[in-house]
């Protein structure tokens, strides 16, 4: 899945929805017999011509909502 | 158009800010209610016109209103009582008033209804014009494609000093009822009354969907006006551009929830240029270019709510 971007400026204040499932990454490490997994995930940038200032309202790794 | 671009984990796409979501364009034009104007050079229907009526001007409000959606526009329909607030909000327009919805309700596409626009001083006390709107607005309720909501002065509420005009004494709080929320807004500076410089997208559109977020509803802006004067120092200052005209619809979009804006293209009750004594707000012929780019990027009037 690549990533998609919806807004809804019917919604007050506007809302937008990031969504990607790239994001989430696992990485196994193993050191002397013993192995652990790092887990992370890309954050998500947003640039808007107008200037808005965009806050995350929630992010699930694959579902980031913004307002 | 302005657009959002977002990025992560390598990956970037960028969105419009949808025109079809944007809020309708329009205005109220001098007495005639002639649209050509605009609707000309365009070459396509404004968003939304906005016409006034008294009592005894049901038939040709209706009519006028019909001709609006057979035109592609959403007509906004403000209405004068023939009793008082006082005797409204205690049942004696209730006949007058039902007659009005169910004739809107007959239209075959949307339109905003208002009664008694800008109240603020016409009569005493507000608490009456609030319970008048709150009965009133029952009787558009059963109707799908009318919307129904209040405008108040604006300056009195951003500006005023009347603590039973300001937003926490008529909104949010008193009012129960609405489909939106509506203002009025005027930038003075150039008028023989003067005052400050501003863009008035980002003075007035602020707090006043502020309220509106408050309440829940959508607002709208039911007339607003920059002068001559101001037109012609906006673009001496902006390398001949009136910002002020595409600010004002771009801080709409940027805000969210705006139903409509609506300029007051008329010299009627006009106040004057300082300059030369005309009508202030009457758009003049390079400010009208700008109005007819923005009407070029707005969204078309909804078949439906």
């Amino acid at each position: 899945m690549t990533i998609s971007a919806k807004l809804d400026l019917t919604a007050a204040p506007p809302t937008l929805t990031v969504t990607s499932d790239k994001r989430k990454v696992s990485v196994e490490v193993s050191a002397v017999g013993e192995k652990t997994t790092a887990t992370g995930m890309f954050p998500v940038t947003v640039t808007d011509s107008l200037g808005k200032v965009w806050k995350s309202v929630s992010d699930d790794g694959t579902t980031a909502t913004f307002s | 158009m302005p657009t959002v671009t977002v990025t992560a984990a390598g990956e970037s796409t960028t969105v419009d800010y949808t025109p079809a979501a944007g809020p309708l364009w329009g205005a109220a034009f001098q007495t005639t209610a002639d649209c050509t104007p605009v609707e000309n050079p365009a070459g396509r229907p404004v968003g939304v016109h906005r016409t006034y009526w008294v009592p005894g001007q049901e038939v040709a409000a209706l009519a006028q209103s019909r001709a609006d959606v057979a035109a592609g526009r959403v007509p906004w329909v403000s209405y004068k009582l023939p009793v008082t607030w006082a005797q409204a909000k205690t049942g004696a327009a209730d006949t007058w008033a039902r007659s009005i919805t169910a004739g809107l309700a007959t239209l075959p596409g949307p339109v905003m209804l208002t009664w008694h626009h800008e109240p603020e001083g016409d009569q005493s006390p507000l608490s009456d014009f609030v319970a008048m709107h709150d009965r009133l607005y029952q009787f558009s309720r059963p109707f799908p494609n009318i919307r129904c909501g209040p405008i108040l002065t604006g300056y009195n509420q951003i500006f005023g000093t009347d603590p039973a005009q300001k937003p926490a004494a008529m909104w949010p709080g008193e009012f129960t009822s609405g489909d939106f929320f509506g203002m009025d807004a005027y930038m003075y500076w150039g008028t023989a009354k003067g005052g400050a410089y501003y863009s008035i997208g980002p003075k007035y559109w602020t707090p006043i969907a502020a309220f509106a977020k408050f309440k829940g509803v959508p607002w709208a802006i039911g007339e607003w006006g920059i002068s001559k004067d101001a037109a012609v120092r906006n673009r001496s200052e902006n390398g001949g551009v009136t910002t002020q005209i595409t600010d004002a619809y771009d801080t709409a979009v940027r805000l969210g929830g705006c139903l409509a804006l609506s300029y007051f293209d008329c010299g009627l009750n006009s106040t004057r240029n300082a300059s030369d004594g005309t009508p202030a707000w009457p758009l003049d012929p390079t400010t009208l270019t700008a109005f007819v780019d923005v009407l070029n990027a707005s969204p078309p009037a909804p078949k439906s709510w």
